[in-house]
């Protein structure tokens, strides 16, 4: 499938795939994935369950290795295996400087339960950024604020209801300022009216910042509305990749028409 | 027949073994509970150099009885030029025996940390040792606090171990009024007491903590 989204080539991809291939055991998870995403663009990630699509998000996050290929992420290269714990200094070095780029938004909020909002979020910028607590408060609340919980700054995650942990957790990856945001499933577990102020945090992100986004969803009208550009992942492959309006509204692909219909059939 | 008033006429004489027997509990669990968190984060640790000799260690530890390893500190340690009172020997043996126990412990608090709080560390870009002392331990620790307790207790009954090599904790002190005045039923109850009394106390310590420390999730 060419990639035939290459609206802007002067742009210079923030973030490359090239031929990622990755395997639990006999399970081919991802079947060599290339794929370039030029900075600032909104890519939803859509495809049934199993189809590598958060697979893909943990390995750009380097929470997990690979087996084969190459990523590239702002100009720094990912080596495959490079694995959670590299042993070597150099390598460990260089892996969180890779991670400095990247924040991630988790389905079941990962929030920490043992610390209030407000140090949830100020944790990453005091300790790895190396912020006062003055300002990384003062960063924090304005996060905050972004996502509508400034009130919510003294509250512990048990406090919350679910949609308000996934916008802290929002405002805790974007405290770090990456370059690229991961969303991997982020209103899955969300009771279906708390699904509206999550997404709207998102399509703030989207329409007022410049930071790629890689969404993955089962949202599509969400995906329609925020994304440049929709990517459909079956067993292991990018089975089209096009604009929202070709891969949601009339696909090439008979995958991708299936896969679409299912989901209008449960809706 | 019991002659309650010669019991309580003891009670002084054993109340500084009772001492003892205090102190060597808590330096023995402040040691365990040191030394038994070292265990686990070595246990723990990706390097196989590092995490099977500290498994065979613990191994080792709990497979040996607690009087052995008193005796072997008490009349080795000395010929490798180590001299101690008889109890820092008997802190040390105590502290290193329950540091076995313990470490499965934290092992246990550890691993029912979720994944993902790990995952959204390593997101954040925290240092390991920073994500082990700011996000894990906090969350690891307080819910095995009941079982850390259970073990204090099963320290401080382990005490009169320690009368194997001359520390004059409760059970020996007895056993001292015993073979002086040939009565043993006195002293040996008021051990009985004493014992029973501090581990019903620290036993309702734990419910409480319990009751007021329900974890957070």
């Amino acid at each position: 499938m060419p990639p035939s989204i290459e609206s802007s080539p002067s742009a210079s991809p923030i973030l490359r795939l090239k031929e990622v291939h990755k395997s639990y055991g006999a399970l081919n998870v991802l079947n060599g994935i290339t794929l370039d995403v030029p900075t600032s663009q909104k890519v939803a990630l859509i495809g049934p369950s199993g189809s590598g699509k958060s697979t893909l998000l943990r390995i750009v996050m380097t929470l997990e290795g690979f087996d084969s290929g190459k990523i590239e992420i702002d100009g720094e290269t990912v080596e495959p295996a490079t694995g959670k714990n590299p042993q070597n200094r150099a390598a460990q070095r260089h892996l969180k400087q890779v991670r400095s780029k990247v924040g991630m938004v988790f389905q079941s909020f990962n929030l920490f339960p043992h610390m209030s909002v407000l140090h949830n979020i100020t944790e990453a910028p005091i300790h790895v950024l190396g912020h006062n607590r003055d300002r990384a408060e003062a960063e924090a609340l304005e996060l905050l604020d972004r996502v509508g919980l400034k009130e919510k700054r003294d509250s512990f995650p048990f406090h919350l209801s679910g949609g308000q942990k996934q916008r802290v957790a929002i405002a805790r990856a974007l405290a770090l300022q990456p370059r690229i945001m991961l969303f991997d499933e982020i209103t899955s577990a969300l009771d279906p009216e708390r699904v509206g102020e999550v997404l709207n945090v998102l399509r703030q992100l989207a329409l007022e910042t410049d930071i790629t986004l890689l969404v993955v969803t089962h949202q599509m009208h969400f995906a329609r509305e925020i994304s440049d550009r929709v990517i459909f992942f079956e067993g292991g492959n990018i089975v089209e990749d096009d604009t929202p309006e070709v891969v949601l509204e009339r696909p090439h692909h008979p995958r991708t028409r299936e896969f679409l219909q299912s989901i209008l059939d449960t809706m | 027949m019991i002659d309650w008033n010669y019991m309580r006429a003891l009670l002084p004489r054993l109340l500084p073994a009772l001492a003892v027997t205090f102190k060597a509990t808590l330096g023995g669990m402040g040691m365990a509970m040191g030394l038994g968190l070292v265990w686990a984060l070595l246990r723990r640790s990706s390097n196989r150099m590092i995490s099977l000799p500290a498994a065979l260690g613990v191994e080792f530890i709990r497979s040996t009885p607690l009087l052995v390893q008193i005796y072997f500190l008490f009349y080795v340690l000395p010929h490798w030029g180590v001299r101690l009172s008889p109890f820092a020997t008997g802190v040390i043996a105590l502290g290193i025996h329950y540091s076995a126990y313990l470490s499965e412990v934290y092992r246990a608090g550890i691993d029912a940390v979720p994944r993902g709080q790990w995952e959204a560390a390593l997101a954040l870009n925290l240092r390991p040792g920073h994500t082990w002392r700011a996000v894990i331990l906090p969350q690891a620790i307080p819910p095995v606090i009941p079982a850390l307790g259970n073990y204090l207790v099963a320290m401080f009954k382990d005490t009169p171990l320690l009368s194997a090599i001359t520390v004059l904790e409760l059970l020996q002190s007895a056993k001292i009024i015993g073979s002086e005045t040939f009565r043993y039923l006195e002293p040996l109850t008021l051990a009985g007491i004493l014992f029973l009394g501090l581990s019903l106390l620290a036993s309702a310590g734990i419910r409480f903590w319990e009751r007021h420390h329900a974890p957070i999730h």
